[in-house]
C-alpha cells in the first residue's frame, strides 16, 4: 500500500481543543466550530497494532494496522514501512490527505 | 414497595421475567430467522400460559441483508397471534438483544402495557465467514470501514495493547477461552458443547496476530425469548419470578481512536455504574456476570471496566478460577458468545436467559456454586459502541 498522500490533516475543535480525523458535526464538548490544521510533516508513535491475515472482502493479507499517537490526538491507519521493524513505541511519521491514514517509520 | 425512582423521581412499575426461552445455538440447517425465533418464543410461551400479550419487541441486526426480511416484529406478530398490541423492532447490531429488554421494561415499567414479549435472534450460518464479516463491517465507521479494520482486528489491537502495558502472559487469554468451552460444555443449547485444553488453544491459528481463532466467538444461528410482566401480576403465573432491578444505557465514541484511553470501554462502565445507582445496590452485591466475550481479551477489560478487578488484574482472576461457574465470581456460565455463540440480535436476549435459569437454580451442571442474589448481564453494540447494563434479582 501507498502512502496517503504528503501532508496530514486534523480538525481540532475551537472550544476544547480535542482533535479529530475524519472531522465530525459536533465535539463531545457541545461546540460545531472546529479549525482545520495541516501539517507538513507529523511525527507520532505507535500505540497498538495487529496484523490482520483474515481480513474482510476486497482486502489482500496481511495487513498491518494500528493506532498511532500524534500531538495528544490518537489515529487508526496502516502501517506502509517493513513489517520487521513494526513495535509498539516506534516513531512513525503520519500521512492522510488522501482521506487514508498511513503511518511510515521512520529512518 | 412496587415501585421505584428513577433520575427523574418519576414513578416506574417493576417489571419481572415470568417465562424464557432459548433456541439450540449452532449452525441450524434450513431454519431461517422467523423459524428460530418462532422456536424460542414458543418454549417460553408453552412454559408460562398467558392470555394476553400486550406488546413485542423483536431484536435482530441485519435480517435485510441476511435474508430479505423486513419487518420480522410484524411478522412475529401474526404468527403469534397478538391483536391490537404494540410491536417494533430494535436494532443497536450485536447490543440489539440489551436494547429491546431496555424498550421492553420501559413499556411496562411506564404502565403503558403489562406485558411484553421480547425476541432477539439472527440466522448467519448459511453466508460464508467473508459474507458474515462483509455485513458485520458495515456497523465501523466508514473512515474505519476503508482502512480494513473490523471488530475482531480492534479486539487484536487491545490485546496487545493489553499485555504490553500489564505484562500479561499469552496464555492468559487462553484461560478464559477454555473456561467458557467448559461452561459450553455444560450447556445443552450451546454452539460448542465440547472442552478445550489451553494446548489446543495454544496450537489454534493466529487471525489478527496476537488473537488466534479460539480467541472469537464462532459465527452462530439461534434466538432467545422472555417474557416481561407487571410485577404484581407476576405472581399469578410463577412463583419465581425474575426481577428486573435496573436497566441503564451508555455510548462510547463510535470511532474506537477517539478514546482517551483505550483500555477502558466508557459504554460499558458507564451503562453498569448507572444500573447501580438506578437500583440502589453495590458492586460487591453482583453474584454472576454475563457479558459481551466477542474475544477473550473483551471479557477482562469489560470486567475492569465495570471494576470488579482492577486494572490490568482480571487475567490473574482468569488463571485462579475466580470466573469459572465454581468460583467466587462466575462468569458466562453459559458458555458465553465464546462458546454459546453470537446470533447476533439473539445474545442480549440470550444473556437473560442463562440469568434466570441461575437465579433459579435451573442451570444443570454448570449451576453457580455460590449463593447469587443479583446477576448483571451486559449486552454490547459495536465495539464497545453503545451498552445495555441489566441487573436481576429474585423476586421470592
Amino acid at each position: 500500500m501507498r502512502r496517503g498522500g504528503d501532508m496530514f490533516r486534523y480538525y481540532e475543535c475551537e472550544k476544547c481543543g480535542k482533535k479529530y480525523f475524519p472531522r465530525k458535526i459536533r465535539c463531545y464538548c457541545g461546540s460545531m466550530s472546529f479549525k482545520e490544521v495541516v501539517v507538513d510533516k507529523a511525527i507520532g508513535s505507535i500505540s497498538t497494532y495487529t496484523v490482520i491475515l483474515v481480513p474482510p472482502k476486497g482486502f489482500t493479507p496481511p495487513i498491518y494496522i494500528g493506532i498511532a499517537e500524534y500531538d495528544g490526538m490518537k489515529i487508526l491507519g496502516r502501517y506502509v514501512g517493513d513489517p520487521e521493524r513494526l513495535k509498539v513505541g516506534i516513531k512513525v511519521e503520519l500521512h492522510n490527505d488522501d482521506g487514508t491514514t498511513t503511518f511510515s517509520p521512520i529512518e | 414497595m412496587g415501585w421505584r425512582f428513577n433520575l427523574m423521581s418519576r414513578k416506574l412499575d417493576d417489571v419481572a421475567i415470568i417465562s424464557y426461552g432459548m433456541t439450540k445455538f449452532g449452525k441450524r440447517e434450513g431454519k431461517g430467522l422467523i423459524d428460530l425465533y418462532s422456536e424460542a418464543a414458543e418454549e417460553a410461551l408453552q412454559r408460562v400460559k398467558v392470555d394476553t400479550i400486550d406488546a413485542l419487541v423483536t431484536a435482530a441486526m441485519s435480517p435485510g441483508r441476511y435474508e430479505n426480511i423486513m419487518g420480522p416484529a410484524n411478522i412475529m406478530a401474526g404468527l403469534l397471534g397478538l391483536y391490537d398490541a404494540t410491536v417494533f423492532r430494535v436494532e443497536n447490531t450485536s447490543g440489539s438483544g440489551g436494547a429491546a429488554i431496555y424498550a421492553g421494561w420501559l413499556m411496562v415499567a411506564s404502565g403503558q402495557v403489562n406485558s411484553a414479549l421480547i425476541i432477539g435472534g439472527e440466522k448467519m450460518t448459511h453466508l460464508p465467514t467473508e459474507e458474515n464479516a462483509a455485513i458485520i463491517a458495515g456497523l465501523v465507521h466508514e473512515y474505519e470501514k476503508k482502512h480494513g479494520v473490523t471488530l475482531p482486528s480492534y479486539a487484536a489491537m487491545l490485546a496487545r495493547l493489553y499485555m504490553e502495558k500489564y505484562s500479561m502472559p499469552r496464555e492468559a487469554l487462553g484461560y478464559v477461552a477454555v473456561k467458557n468451552h467448559l461452561h459450553g460444555s455444560m450447556n445443552p443449547k450451546a454452539h460448542f458443547q465440547k472442552a478445550i485444553t489451553l494446548e489446543e488453544y495454544m496450537n489454534s491459528k493466529v487471525v489478527n496476530d496476537p488473537l488466534k481463532v479460539m480467541d472469537y466467538t464462532p459465527v452462530s444461528d439461534g434466538a432467545a425469548a422472555i417474557l416481561l410482566m407487571r410485577k404484581e401480576i407476576a405472581y399469578s403465573y410463577t412463583n419465581k419470578p425474575i426481577i428486573i432491578r435496573a436497566v441503564a444505557g451508555s455510548t462510547d465514541t463510535h470511532i474506537v481512536h477517539e478514546r482517551e484511553d483505550l483500555l477502558i470501554l466508557n459504554s460499558v462502565k458507564n451503562s453498569f455504574e448507572k444500573a447501580l445507582r438506578f437500583g440502589g445496590i453495590s458492586r460487591d452485591q453482583i453474584g454472576l456476570i454475563e457479558l459481551h466475550d466477542m474475544a477473550t481479551i473483551l471479557e477482562l477489560v469489560e470486567l475492569e471496566s465495570m471494576g470488579f478487578y482492577p486494572r490490568g488484574k482480571s487475567w490473574i482472576a482468569a488463571m485462579e478460577f475466580e470466573t469459572r461457574y465454581d468460583g467466587e465470581l462466575p462468569v458466562n456460565t453459559s458458555g458465553g458468545l465464546k462458546a454459546k455463540g453470537h446470533p447476533i440480535g439473539a445474545t442480549g436476549v440470550a444473556q437473560a436467559y442463562e440469568v434466570s435459569l441461575q437465579l433459579r437454580g435451573e442451570a444443570g451442571s454448570r449451576q453457580a456454586k455460590r449463593e447469587i442474589d443479583y446477576a448483571l448481564s451486559m449486552s454490547m453494540g459495536g465495539f464497545g459502541n453503545n451498552a445495555f447494563s441489566i441487573i436481576y434479582e429474585k423476586g421470592w
